[in-house]
């Protein structure tokens, strides 16, 4: 019986083929953005995700001021490259802390110019970040002593430079020459600062220093020894930077640690949230397809009057009929959604090929299992007035209507 | 064997303010193998009573016994039940499913048939079956657009018949069809009476149809002013025979 209900239904929609299609247009853009959305939001969670991870689980920082403190915090004490030297030397099972900042220049060679993110760092960032140079070396640590002009990019910059070779170059830098030393390798993405690896130009810290001030935007970059540390060095460097900012007892931090986990965690916040607000979104798109079902569905059943009564003539329940236009409805809703998904799916890649460095889409399972509950159901409930009107004709009236 | 006891039927419309009787208080018997035709003029009833009698409606008063169930009674399931099973309609406009073949037209009541239910394969060995007894064998994948009118309504009486039901209602069968097509189908209908022992209740307007039946019950006004039992005829009239 279902068997027949099922094929049934999907002749009744073959044979109207174009209706049934700009009938679950709705559905089909309502699933086609969930899919979208989910898949393109996901992947950059994905690949943020990844990204922090690749930062190491044993790794944090500490960046200047706080949010979450309530009374006001004294508005002098910057996160600073003295707080990075206590640290390092204070803490315990720290392996390095690299103070950081960032700084938005102009990089020129021969006239040439490119917009660089100058990051001042120390000699230890590499192995903090797991982000090593590709070609040539990283500054040391008697160059960052002697407040040495050298500069290593990264692959972006070097590009747009016109850059073949470009260890050994003098590229100009808050007007004064810079010898490049290194290219770092490439390192898709933004790093805890929120900017691109590949656009950075880095350079000692204590060079840095000289040109421009870190102000609110110091922060310090800590390795730890062990991965499974975390919790008690997070504290040990709470307590180790308020001695040195001189925090009275009860007085708010004003400094902020923030872990990986922190960061992939407040990531996850972020898309979660967008994910919701789209799905909302979303809702009414759906509720707008399933009016559309319910249309078209009621048109059918105005249609197929004498059908129904000739099924009821011959011995079809009402509740079989009822099944009749309520499985039709569904399917309806369900191949929507199939299409929806397919088409939903294509998109996000199209956006991935389109847009350059936008991480390939992932879509969960979830999102899948979703979009085909949703649209059925939309199919189902919609349907049911239209299938309950159906299943309530009086048979002698259906086998008369013309 | 009695098979149709009716006593009393009366069903009663409202119109507006107005009550009609489409049926006043009819008393009907009908034993089983009769071919019995059920004449009046338009608004006589006629109707009114198939649909009572064929479980399409229910009475407003009086009761209705079908093969001794008390159809009367029963809720809308069960009337569903009995007509799958205990009932066969073959309509003036034939009342086909058009795009489906005339085999798939024939295998419907079988689809709705709950009690032992039949596999799909042996649904379509016994559509077919019926479609050949009658003479449809070589029409069966097409549809009813592209039947003739008489192929039309064979493939209707087949339908009514897959389920091998007890009462077979004609309603009005040749009222769309040309004289001789007319004749088959009422001469198969008569076979059907004579060779298979069904029971036949043709609703009718036409003295010539009405003519063919034992027996001929003529309503007026929502009730029975005659019933008359005729001699039997031969199958096939053959005039000029010796």
């Amino acid at each position: 019986m279902w068997r027949e209900t099922v094929m049934l239904a999907l002749a009744s929609i073959a044979q109207n083929r174009l209706r049934a299609f700009l009938t679950t247009l709705g559905i089909i853009f309502g699933v086609m953005a969930v899919i979208a959305v989910v898949a393109i939001v996901q992947g950059v969670f994905y690949v943020y995700t990844s990204q922090l991870e690749g930062l190491g689980a044993g790794f944090m920082f500490v960046v200047s001021g706080n949010p979450e403190a309530e009374e006001k915090i004294r508005q002098s004490s910057w996160v600073t490259a003295d707080d990075g030297v206590l640290v390092e030397r204070e803490v315990d099972g720290v392996l390095a802390v690299s103070p950081y900042f960032f700084d938005r220049r102009k990089l020129t060679l021969r006239g040439q110019s490119a917009d660089a993110i100058i990051m001042p760092t120390t000699e230890r960032y590499p192995d903090i970040q797991n982000h090593y140079v590709e070609e040539g070396r990283f500054f040391t640590a008697l160059e960052l002593r002697t407040r040495a002009r050298v500069v290593v990019i990264g692959p972006d910059l070097a590009q747009q430079l016109g850059l073949m070779r470009a260890v050994g170059e003098q590229v100009r830098l808050y007007g004064v020459p810079f010898t490049v030393i290194g290219v770092m390798e490439q390192k898709n993405g933004i790093n805890a600062l929120g900017q691109p690896f590949d656009q950075a130009a880095i350079i000692p810290h204590s060079t840095a220093l000289t040109f421009s001030s870190p102000m609110r935007g110091g922060m310090l970059l800590i390795k730890l020894d062990e991965v499974d540390d975390v919790d008690r060095v997070k504290e040990e460097v709470r307590r180790a930077m308020r001695r040195g900012h001189r925090l009275g007892v009860g007085e708010p931090d004003d400094f902020q640690i923030i872990t990986q986990s922190d960061l992939i965690e407040s990531v996850g916040k972020i898309t979660g949230i967008a994910t919701w607000v789209v799905l909302a979104i979303v809702g009414v798109a759906l509720l707008v397809g399933g009016i559309g079902i319910m249309n078209i569905m009621l048109v059918s059943v105005t249609e197929r009057t004498r059908e129904i009564g000739i099924r009821m003539a011959v011995g079809a329940r009402r509740q079989d009929i009822l099944a009749q236009f309520l499985v039709e409805a569904s399917l309806l809703g369900l191949i929507g959604g199939l299409i929806g998904i397919a088409i939903g799916y294509g998109v996000s890649w199209i956006v991935t090929l389109v847009v350059p460095e936008f991480p390939p889409p992932h879509v969960p399972a979830w999102a899948i299992v979703l979009g085909f509950v949703f649209s059925a159901s939309i199919g189902l409930i919609f349907g049911m007035y239209p299938a309950a009107r159906a299943a309530r004709l009086d048979p002698i009236e259906a086998l008369r209507y013309e | 064997m009695t098979l149709v006891q009716a006593q009393a039927l009366t069903k009663t419309y409202r119109m507006g303010t107005e009550v009609v009787r489409a049926l006043d208080g009819v008393d009907l018997t009908i034993d089983k193998g009769e071919l019995i035709a059920i004449v009046g003029t338009s608004g006589s009833g006629k109707s009114t009573l198939m649909n009572l009698l064929g479980c399409l409606d229910t009475p407003s008063s009086g009761s209705y016994r079908l093969a001794g169930l008390p159809v009367d009674q029963l809720d809308d399931e069960q009337l569903a039940e009995v007509r799958n099973r205990h009932i066969g309609f073959v309509f003036q406009s034939f009342h086909l499913l058009p795009r489906q073949s005339a085999l798939d037209n024939v295998v419907l009541p079988l689809v709705y048939r709950r009690t032992d239910p039949l596999s799909p394969a042996e649904r379509k060995r016994r559509a077919r079956e019926v479609l050949e007894k009658v003479g449809l064998g070589d029409r069966m994948l097409h549809k009813p657009p592209e039947l003739s009118g008489g192929q039309r309504q064979r493939v209707a009486i087949a339908r009514a018949l897959v389920n091998d039901p007890a009462l077979l209602f004609a309603d009005e069968p040749t009222g769309n069809l040309d004289s001789k097509t007319s004749e088959e189908i009422l001469a198969l209908l008569v076979t059907l009476n004579r060779e298979h022992g069904r029971t036949v209740i043709v609703v009718t307007h036409e003295p010539d149809v009405a003519r063919r039946c034992d027996r001929t019950v003529q309503l007026k006004d929502g009730r029975v002013v005659h019933d008359t039992r005729a001699e039997r005829t031969a199958v096939t009239p053959a005039p000029g025979a010796p």
